[in-house]
């Protein structure tokens, strides 16, 4: 029984790293229950499928900061079912894109999100073929209410990124099946910005009156969070073990 | 159609007093009298109910007890089949409408008489806080220029146009500042603010001379913005009669009785109050007291007094006993005296004169209620002062009855119904959204099983 729960714990460990992309250590030691993981890239079976990025490995340097992190290989993404190259891309604009939608479904263990591909996200929406290069993410609210936010990674000002919003909600109302969704609470926008700082910015430009126009928060849904980027990371995660050291 | 009003009861002989009422109504008469002493319930009402009875129409200022005065006159009105009009100084009342200038529309209007309209609109509170001066003058020279432009652009005349001519025109703060204050304060009377439009709504004095309406003037006497808004209207009335006169016009008579006079009357417009009958006004006049008129301008007792031709004093204060008695005949009397001396008695008479209503008399009266010193200054000869009872011509259930009534208020302004909340806060929770809920569960639950692999 020990076994296979292990066996299960690591599948889990290597399908987080394969669906989200890079995902930091500790989220990984978390996903196993707190145990300690070193040893899975040891093994012989799994050291295939997973790799340890960390600053005293030689060949898998950090991919964001000093930040140790996970990542599945081809081999690793090939046995879970997904495609080869989903992992390839690592570079700093791709990652920028992948570490905040993974902190938001990730980093808090009470409210889980769950990533979709564009294909369940359609599916689940009733709608036509949506974009894959966006990301869609279900997230569980009060009284077991589950919703749909279509994730914008913000890197702009606070007024551009107000902008883009409307810009997304225009696109989003465009298609029938989703401004219905959208007029009816089940789709929502998420805005993940880098900085609690900003977090408390967008937060307050969503929730404002502008001119004669309803607060963005009143017009659909909007969720403003933090989403750390490759920069920001480390000290995201340094705030967010003290938080949960108290 | 009665000949004669009948004034109450003499206390002396118990005959009743009567008048001839065209000679009653086409005088001014004056009743001074404290409050609960009978002048608006026995004296104001008796003279109500005469005025269908005359070929004139009825124009009543109230600034005392209005609910009272209201259903009576609705009453009268119904029961004379007179059409009744009310105005109303307070914005909560349901009221008439008057434009103070609709008596210059369809004629040339005379700039001068506008300005005179205004200045004697405004005289009443700049001659109590200034007197009589230059800036009086100065200020009706501003009334004259502002009208003389509005009448020159064709702009209806209202106090909100007058005014705005007078700000581009007025150089100097102190030239115009007694009628231009009174043109904002006017201004804010909703009911007399707005030129006449042609409406139903609105009281035209061509109309009520017409039909010989009854008009009531509501206005809260103690409230210092309403004199202004009881004197405009007030003002209008005096100057269609004048431009009646300079343009031939077929005359009425217009009964006006005022209840608590002293804040609609300017020392200027009271000076020339006997010449107003030439031009068909006849004015009746009550308030409390002398003092209160020596509030106004220390003359305006005395020149009103004169100016009537009817006094009637319910509680006469020293300088009114004194006024009344100054119409009351010397009686001659003697007063014997008798001198003790040495030589004897010694019998002297002395001679002394006397006013035939005494002082006694006239405190007597003051503490009766419903009773006055009736004083007539008519000119068929010399009339002694009465001592006048006046009885209810109404019963006391009938007057609490009608005073305890509330005046109409306007209806409120219908507030459209609120459109239903919308936004996704407020979306139908139908059986399409549960079922798009249940769609989206469904996906999350497959995607988090896959990967936690359960």
């Amino acid at each position: 029984v020990a076994v296979a729960d292990h066996e299960r714990l690591n599948m889990t460990l290597l399908r987080t790293a394969g669906w989200y992309g890079p995902i930091p250590y500790e989220f990984g030691t978390e996903i196993c229950g707190g145990k300690d993981i070193a040893a899975v890239f040891k093994h012989p079976a799994w050291s295939k499928f997973l790799n340890h990025h960390h600053k005293k490995s030689k060949t898998l340097p950090p991919l964001f900061g000093s930040v140790s992190a996970i990542t599945a290989t081809p081999d690793g993404l090939a046995h879970i079912g997904l495609s080869r190259d989903r992992g390839a891309n690592t570079s700093q604009a791709a990652l920028a894109q992948k570490l905040p939608v993974s902190w938001f479904c990730l980093a808090d263990p009470n409210n889980p999100r769950e990533l979709l591909s564009s294909e369940e996200a359609s599916e689940a929406l009733g709608c036509d073929e949506l974009s894959n290069n966006v990301a869609f993410v279900v997230s569980p609210e009060r009284f077991d209410q589950h919703i749909i936010l279509r994730v914008y990674v913000s890197t702009t000002d606070v007024s551009q990124t107000i902008q883009q919003v409307r810009s997304i909600q225009e696109e989003l109302l465009e298609d029938s099946a989703l401004a219905q969704s959208l007029a009816a609470g089940k789709l929502g926008i998420a805005v993940l910005c880098e900085t609690p700082e900003k977090v408390s910015s967008v937060r307050d430009a969503v929730h404002r009156r502008s001119g004669r126009r309803e607060p963005l928060s009143e017009q659909f849904r909007i969720q403003v969070a933090l989403g750390p980027s490759p920069e920001t990371m480390a000290d995201a995660l340094k705030e967010r073990r003290k938080r949960r050291a108290k | 159609m009665n000949d004669y009003i009948d004034l109450g009861i003499d206390l002396d002989t118990g005959q009743p007093v009567r008048e001839p009422v065209a000679s009653f109504f086409e005088s001014n008469s004056i009743a001074l009298g404290r409050t609960r002493s009978g002048k608006t319930t026995r004296l104001g009402f008796r003279l109500f109910r005469q005025v269908p009875n005359l070929d004139a129409a009825l124009v009543v200022f109230e600034g005392g007890e209005t609910p009272f005065v209201y259903y009576a006159l609705s009453e009268l009105a119904k029961s004379s089949g007179r059409e009744f009009r009310v105005l109303f100084d307070h914005p909560r009342f349901e009221s008439h409408r008057l434009d103070p200038f609709h008596q210059y529309r369809g004629i040339r209007a005379w700039d001068i008489d506008v300005g005179n309209q205004l200045f004697n609109t405004a005289g009443i509170h700049y001659t109590r806080a200034y007197g009589p001066s230059w800036y009086g003058l100065t200020s009706l020279r501003q009334g004259v220029r502002s009208s003389g432009v509005v009448i020159r652009q064709g702009a209806p005349i209202s106090f909100p146009s007058l005014l705005e001519k007078m700000e581009a025109l007025v150089r100097d703060a102190r030239d115009a500042e007694q009628i231009r204050f009174s043109l904002e304060m006017a201004s804010l009377h909703e009911s007399i603010a707005a030129p006449d439009d042609g409406g139903p709504d609105f009281i035209r004095w061509s109309e009520v001379a017409e039909k010989k309406q009854i008009v009531l003037v509501s206005y809260e006497a103690s409230r210092p913005s309403s004199s202004f808004f009881a004197a405009a209207v007030h003002q209008s009335l005096v100057s269609y009669a004048h431009l009646g006169t300079a343009l031939g016009r077929k005359k009425t008579w217009f009964i006006i009785i005022a209840d608590e006079w002293w804040s609609l009357l300017s020392l200027t417009y009271a000076q020339s109050l006997a010449t107003e009958l030439k031009h068909f006004l006849s004015h009746h006049l009550l308030n409390q007291s002398r003092s209160q008129l020596d509030l106004v301008d220390e003359r305006l007792a005395e020149i009103v007094l004169n100016e009537a031709n009817f006094e009637f004093h319910f509680t006469p204060d020293v300088k009114s006993q004194e006024h009344i008695q100054s119409f009351s005949k010397e009686t001659e009397g003697s007063l014997r005296t008798r001198t003790i001396s040495s030589t004897g008695f010694a019998l002297s008479d002395r001679e002394y004169r006397e006013r035939k209503l005494d002082v006694n008399q006239l405190l007597e009266i003051s503490s009766t209620p419903g009773a006055a010193i009736l004083v007539r200054k008519v000119p068929d000869g010399f009339k002694e002062p009465i001592k006048l009872y006046l009885d209810h011509e109404i019963s006391e259930e009938v007057f609490r009855h009608w005073s305890s009534l509330p005046l109409p208020l306007r209806p409120e302004p219908v507030t459209p119904p609120a459109p239903p909340p919308t936004g996704w806060r407020h979306a139908p929770q139908d059986d399409a959204w549960r079922a798009r809920g249940e769609a989206i569960r469904a996906v999350y639950e497959r995607r988090r099983a896959w990967r936690l692999g359960q």
